[in-house]
Order: structure tokens, then C-alpha cells, then sequence
């Protein structure tokens, strides 16, 4: 069996997909989910919509910038998201407690969490100098998806964003099982779809899968918090990764060159 | 607690990580993980193709992180219902390994994918003689883990919580065998047409072997070959830090289990000077560079 | 404990697990294949380890010795030090017994502490390979430093109030947070002080003092509000 080198040529030319698209996306859906998701328990598998959307935003932010190649790997990126967001998600939603505005507290959290990738950016930027335009842009929006991916999760598992679920998932750990699943979320996408013929359309498909994954795993974590209720959360988890990952892999064997088995192919030497 | 008790507690979260070392370093070679990955990736490129699964789910340490948050959040709420613990950590290692081939299939879907224009195959039959092998490791090193952090969260009373313990110990464990036994499998395995005792000439890069004993090598061979010294220097090392620490916290009084540790260390750096100067007393200078030492 | 103790505590706390980090011996990937000097892995990655490693060992000691906290932070540092020590020993032992190569620095031609020629030593066409005695002081240098930063950071979360587990958490984003910023000032690959890349490490400290600054203005303003 014979495969020539020149099956690159048949790869077609993707149409754009709009970066700013994807972020509006990602703010508006992931608000809407845990602002909804917060009312009752019933709703909280609503929360769902935000994991997917911030996931999304966050993985798509880890393409743009981990593209040019950084020299530390995709992993770190990703690490970097959910990082950065830590100390801002605490003190949005910790802020948002005493002063009684815990309707405001995600927005908050959200904020502080991008002037710290704001800051983290500028820094790499313009004091490390690395050569990187979109730099600044990105890791304001990975940190912001990274606060946003946190709240989501939050309101999926316990059913509540405010302080007191942060406090109840830190209590017994979880809140680091949240962190990692988040990260990993992001950061796998593109890491597995790296190479020469890495497609846009095709890594923001894996994107939606990892994102799917994470809401089966929220679900069940959620059994604990919420009883019978997260079993909405884990069906509908299942279905969207079901659907998602046929996607991804149908596509993956469409543009790749799928044998069952066989030996190495003799490639003709340049 | 008693000492005696202690220290037997103490060993066997030693040797929970000897294990969960071990495994770890063997899965990640039967996935070319982490930095080996790179080139198994770069192969194609320079015209080597190859049936070497390519797993780039992440680096080790958050993908070992990844699978035990997992185990140990499932574990954890079967616990909370009353489990018998060891069948949830079964189950909960079981839960994380099917996200780990999940995730592992996703990466090498993923990146021979990309490297269509190649003409780099997927195999399927290499994706599904993989995984099992993959998952199983995985599940090993990741019942380990929660062993281990088990026991310091319930024996010895650890103020970090269960789940927490078993993240920390998942980003070292990850950590220590992608700098320890994954050597052994990128300088050594990848690189057996290459001649004994020398790094990987920059010239030669990407062009792994791709030919087995008999017919065409897989990553099953691969951990064969490391299970030999990769793996279980890898076990050793994470037991020894485990063991080490734990010992020293357990035995002595704060003040003095900081002296013991800082000697610890110094007997280290001899350790490694001794090394070094047997490796360079044996291994000798490169004939290539004897040049230098006239010029 | 007041705010700006703690604010400053924090700072310092993340410019030392800057300084740390370029301090620790990694060669990325090329220095699995046995092709750069350093541990062979990325430089996230093994700070994150070792300095986890020393929270576990500073978190104990903090709780239940009832111990000073110098005595806190020294343990933490211990504990990530024999992390990475042991890592740099037992890698060593697979790049001498298992690739055959003798540990060996690209970056300088006498070792600075043995003084022992290295140039003649370097396997032809790579960078350097294994963890000669600078690198693996420089390590444990670095590990040492990271260990105290990051317990640092938990003990003074801890101070201000909040609860031990929210703390490590906290901690633990911190820790990555500076790592990253460390590690893009590395860019890959640094053999340790020695090496002339750490001679940017001021530019790494000026960006870690804004980042950290301003997570440890939110949280403990946050706190104290």
C-alpha cells in the first residue's frame, strides 16, 4: 500500500472563524447559564451551557496564542487559565458576600480575573518581550473563560455561585478536581490537534467535547450536593458528549487517511 | 498513633508509590507521552512513518493530576455513601481510566490527523490494541495515588482534604516520571539506531526507530523494553520521596526533622558527585572532541 | 497579621518561586532525547511538583506541631527540595547507566563549582546532557526557594484568616501563576545559575511583583474588607 505525500494538497481552504464571535459567545452564554442555573435546583443542569460556552472561548484562546509557539508547551496555557483565576474568583465572590451583592459577585469575579490576565499578558508582552501580538488579548481572555468555567461549574454542581458553594467545594477538595478538569478542557484541544494540518473548525469540535466530558464529570460530583436532581446534568452531559465526540472523530477520519491495519507505507525520499 | 504503626504506614505509602511510580512511566511510554511525544510527532514530518501511538493528552503532571482529582472525587462520594473504600477506590480509579482513554484517544485521533499531508495513517488496530494497555497502567498508578494520599489524609490526619492530596500527588507523580523513566524511553528506546552512550545528535531528530525485533514496533514493545530500568527507576524515585518525607516528619521533632532533611539533601549532591565523577572516569571524553583539548 | 504585611508577604512570596524556578535545571523535551542539559521535562511542570511536594510537608507542620512559622516554611522547603533532589539524583542514574552519556553542561567550559572540563564531554551534535554538579546545586537552590515561596503563600492565607483548604487552593494558583510567567521568560531551557539566560531574571521578578501584586492586593483586600 502506497500513500502519497502529496495528499496535503486536498485539504481545502477552512472559511474563518471569527475569534470575537467565539468570546461573545462565551461571555453571554456562560452569564446567562449561571445567572439562570442559580434560581433553583432544577435549573442547574442549565449551568451545563456555561461550561460548554466558557470552555469553548477558553480552548479557542489557547489556540490563538499556544500557535506561535511559546517554548513551554500548550500545557501551561491552559494551567495558566485556570491559575490565574483563582485568586480573582476567591475575592469576586468573597467580596460580593460582604458587601450583600452576591448578584453581582460573578461579575466581579469575572472582572478582576481578566486585569489579571490583563496584567499577566502586558507583563509577557512588553517586560519579557516575547514576540507574540496576540499575547495580551489572549491571556486576558483564557483567564476570563478560566473565572468563567469556575462559576459554571460551581452552579452545575451545588446550584449556587455565591462564597458559600466556593466554601463547600474547597471544604472537601473538589474545587481542585474542578480546576484540573477545567484546565485540561482547555488546554487538550488544541494539544491534540497540533500539527501541520490543524484545523480551526476541527479543534473547536474537540473544544465542545472536552467540554461535554466536563459536564458528565460535573454531574457527578453534583450527586453529591444536589441528590437525584444531577442526574438531568450527567443525561445531558452524556448526550452532548456522545454527540460532540462522533463529531470530532467522524472529522478526524475525514481528513485523515483512516487504515484498520497494515504495514508502514514506503514513503518516496525528498 | 504509635511509632510503630507510623512507620508501617509510612512504608506502605512508600510502597504504594513505588507501584503508582512505576505504572505511571510504563503507561506513559505504551502513549509516548509527554517529551518523547515530540518526537514521535516530528517522525512523519522528517519522512519516518510510523505505528507508535502519540497521546498528547497534556503534559504528565496535569494529565496525573486530571485522573486522580477524578478518582479520588469519585472515590470520595462513595465513601461519603458508605463504600467499602477499596471498592471505591476501585471504582473511582475505574471512572478516571475510561476518561483517560477518552482523552488518550481524542490526542491520537487528533494528532495524526494533522499530519495527513505526510501521508501518516491512523491505524485503527494500534488505537484499540492500545488503549486497554494504556487504561490499565492508568488505573494502577491511579489506585495507587489514592492510597497513598488516603492514608495521609485519614492515618495521619492531614489538614488538606482527600481529593486535594490526591491532586497534589498526581501533578508529582506526573512529574517525576516525565523527568526520570521518560528518558529512558527517549534517548534510549526512540533511539536505538543510534550507537550506545551518546545523546540524540540534533541531525537525527524525529527519525525514531520504527521496526521491531521481529516486524514493525508498537508502543506495547516500548514498555517492554522500559519495564526493564525506565519504570522501575521511576517507582523508586517517587517512593523514596515519599518515603523519605513522610519518615522524616514522623520520626523526629520539627526542629530536628529539618536538620535530618538538609542532611538528606547534602548526601544527595555527594551522591550525585560521585556519579558524575564514575561516569566521567569510565565514559571518558568524546574522541570527537579531543580536538578541543589541544586547540 | 495586617494588610500590608500580608500584601507584601504575598509579593514576596511570588518573586521567590520566580527566582526558584530559574534556578531549577530543565531541558524541556530535547533533554529527554538526552539532547540539552537540565531535568527532561517542562519548567512548569517540575516547579509546580516540587513546590505541591512542600506544601504538603509546610501544610502538616503547620497544623499540627503548632511549630514557629520559620520552622513552617523551612519544612516546606525541605520537603520540595528533597523532591527535586532525588528527581535530579535518579535521572542522573538513567542518563549515566541507561543512555551511557556522562552529566555534562553546554553552557560553560570549566563546571564553576568542580571545576571540571566540561566541552569535551558534550556528545557531538547536542546540547549538553544529564545534571553536572552545578545544575544540581542550582536545583536544589531553586527547590529550596520554591518550597519556602509557596509555603509562604499558604501560611500567610492561613494568618489572614482563611480556612486552611480555600488557603491551599489559593496557594496552589499563585504558585502555578508565577511559574508560567517564570516560564516564559525561560523559554524552554535554562542549565541554572550558571546559565546566561538567568541573567534575565530581573525582567521575571518586575512581572512577577505587578502579577502577584495584584492577586495579593484582591484577595487580602478582598479579605479585609
Amino acid at each position: 500500500m502506497t500513500v502519497s505525500c502529496a495528499a496535503g494538497k486536498e485539504v481545502k481552504e477552512e472559511k474563518k472563524i471569527n475569534n470575537n464571535l467565539i468570546a461573545a459567545i462565551g461571555v453571554i452564554v456562560s452569564f446567562i447559564a449561571i445567572y439562570i442555573a442559580s434560581i433553583s435546583v432544577f435549573l442547574a443542569f442549565l449551568g451545563a451551557a456555561g461550561i460548554l460556552a466558557a470552555n469553548l472561548w477558553g480552548a479557542n484562546g489557547v489556540r490563538t496564542v499556544a500557535k506561535y509557539g511559546i517554548g513551554t508547551g500548550v500545557p501551561s496555557v491552559g494551567m495558566l487559565a485556570l491559575g490565574g483565576a483563582v485568586g480573582a474568583v476567591f475575592a469576586g465572590l468573597y467580596i460580593g458576600k460582604m458587601l450583600g451583592i452576591e448578584v453581582a459577585a460573578p461579575i466581579l469575579a469575572f472582572i478582576l480575573s481578566m486585569i489579571t490576565g490583563l496584567l499577566i499578558g502586558i507583563c509577557a508582552r512588553y517586560i519579557l518581550k516575547m514576540n507574540i501580538p496576540v499575547m495580551v488579548r489572549c491571556m486576558t481572555e483564557i483567564c476570563g473563560a478560566g473565572a468563567l468555567l469556575f462559576m459554571s461549574q460551581f452552579v452545575t454542581i451545588t446550584g449556587s455561585y455565591g462564597y458559600a458553594a466556593l466554601e463547600k467545594l474547597a471544604e472537601v477538595g473538589v474545587v481542585l478536581f474542578i480546576f484540573i478538569i477545567g484546565a485540561l478542557g482547555m488546554l487538550h484541544p488544541y494539544n491534540a490537534c497540533l500539527g501541520a494540518d490543524e484545523r480551526h473548525g476541527r479543534t473547536l469540535k474537540l473544544a465542545l467535547a472536552t467540554g461535554s466530558a466536563q459536564i458528565i464529570l460535573a454531574g457527578i460530583v453534583s450527586i453529591y450536593f444536589l441528590g437525584s436532581v444531577s442526574i438531568l446534568t450527567l443525561l445531558i452531559g452524556a448526550v452532548a458528549w456522545v454527540v460532540t465526540y462522533r463529531d470530532f472523530v467522524k472529522t478526524s477520519f475525514k481528513e485523515g487517511i483512516v487504515v484498520s491495519t497494515g504495514l508502514i507505507p514506503e514513503v518516496e525520499k525528498k | 498513633m504509635d511509632i510503630n504503626t507510623g512507620l508501617g504506614l509510612v512504608a506502605l505509602m512508600g510502597a504504594a508509590a513505588t507501584i503508582a511510580g512505576a505504572a505511571e512511566d510504563l503507561e506513559s511510554d505504551i502513549g509516548s507521552q509527554s517529551n518523547p511525544n515530540s518526537q514521535v510527532q516530528l517522525a512523519p514530518q522528517v519522512g519516518v512513518l510510523h505505528r507508535i501511538f502519540n497521546k498528547a493528552i497534556s503534559g504528565e503532571p496535569p494529565a496525573y493530576a486530571f485522573y486522580s482529582s477524578i478518582a479520588a472525587t469519585v472515590a470520595w462520594i462513595l465513601m461519603s455513601l458508605n463504600f467499602n473504600i477499596f471498592a471505591a477506590f476501585a471504582i473511582g480509579a475505574f471512572v478516571a481510566s475510561i476518561f483517560h482513554g477518552i482523552y488518550a484517544s481524542t490526542a491520537h485521533i487528533g494528532r495524526i490527523a494533522s499530519a495527513r499531508r505526510y501521508g501518516q495513517p491512523i491505524y485503527l488496530d494500534v488505537m484499540l490494541n492500545h488503549l486497554p494497555g494504556i487504561m490499565s497502567h492508568g488505573f494502577v498508578a491511579t489506585f495507587c495515588v489514592l492510597v497513598l494520599s488516603y492514608v495521609l489524609h485519614a492515618y495521619f490526619e492531614h489538614p488538606f482534604p482527600f481529593v486535594m492530596l490526591a491532586f497534589i500527588w498526581g501533578i508529582t507523580v506526573g512529574a517525576i516520571g516525565s523527568s526520570t523513566g521518560d528518558v529512558h524511553y527517549g534517548s534510549e528506546r526512540e533511539f536505538q539506531n543510534q550507537p550506545f552512550g551518546c545523546g540524540l545528535n540534533a541531525a537525527f531528530s524525529g527519525k525514531i526507530v520504527t521496526k521491531a525485533e521481529v516486524g514493525t514496533r508498537s508502543n506495547i514493545d516500548n514498555a517492554w523494553f522500559c519495564a526493564k530500568f525506565g519504570g522501575p527507576a521511576t517507582g523508586i524515585t517517587f517512593g523514596l520521596i515519599v518515603f523519605l518525607d513522610n519518615w522524616r516528619s514522623l520520626l523526629f521533632t520539627p526542629e530536628m526533622s529539618i536538620v535530618v532533611g538538609a542532611v538528606m539533601i547534602i548526601l544527595l549532591v555527594v551522591a550525585n558527585r560521585v556519579l558524575e565523577l564514575w561516569a566521567r572516569k569510565n565514559y571518558g571524553p568524546y574522541p570527537e572532541k579531543l580536538a578541543l583539548l589541544e586547540g | 497579621m495586617d494588610p500590608i504585611t500580608a500584601i507584601v508577604l504575598l509579593i514576596i512570596a511570588g518573586i521567590l518561586i520566580v527566582i526558584a524556578v530559574h534556578h531549577i535545571p530543565v531541558g524541556g523535551a530535547p533533554a529527554a532525547m538526552a539532547m540539552a542539559t537540565g531535568v527532561g521535562t517542562g519548567t512548569v511542570q517540575l516547579a509546580t511538583g516540587a513546590g505541591l511536594t512542600g506544601l504538603v510537608s509546610a501544610g502538616y507542620m503547620y497544623h499540627f506541631a503548632g511549630v514557629d512559622p520559620y520552622i513552617v516554611l523551612l519544612s516546606g522547603g525541605i520537603g520540595s527540595t528533597l523532591m527535586i533532589g532525588i528527581t535530579m539524583l535518579i535521572g542522573n542514574v538513567i542518563y549515566i547507566f541507561g543512555v551511557g552519556v556522562p552529566p555534562v553542561s553546554a553552557k560553560v567550559k570549566f563546571d564553576p563549582i568542580t571545576k571540571d572540563r566540561q566541552d569535551i564531554y558534550v556528545s557531538p551534535g547536542t546540547e549538553g546532557h544529564g545534571i553536572p554538579t552545578v545544575s544540581f546545586v542550582s536545583g536544589i537552590i531553586g527547590g529550596f526557594i520554591g518550597g519556602v515561596g509557596g509555603s509562604l503563600t499558604y501560611v500567610v492565607l492561613n494568618e489572614v484568616g482563611i480556612n486552611p483548604a480555600i488557603s491551599a487552593f489559593i496557594a496552589i494558583g499563585f504558585f502555578i501563576a508565577n511559574a508560567v510567567i517564570a516560564a516564559y521568560n525561560i523559554a524552554g531551557t535554562i542549565e541554572g545559575f550558571h546559565d546566561p539566560k538567568f541573567k534575565r531574571l530581573p525582567k521575571a521578578i518586575l512581572s512577577s511583583l505587578i502579577v502577584s501584586g495584584f492577586i495579593a492586593a484582591v484577595v487580602i483586600g478582598g479579605v479585609f474588607l
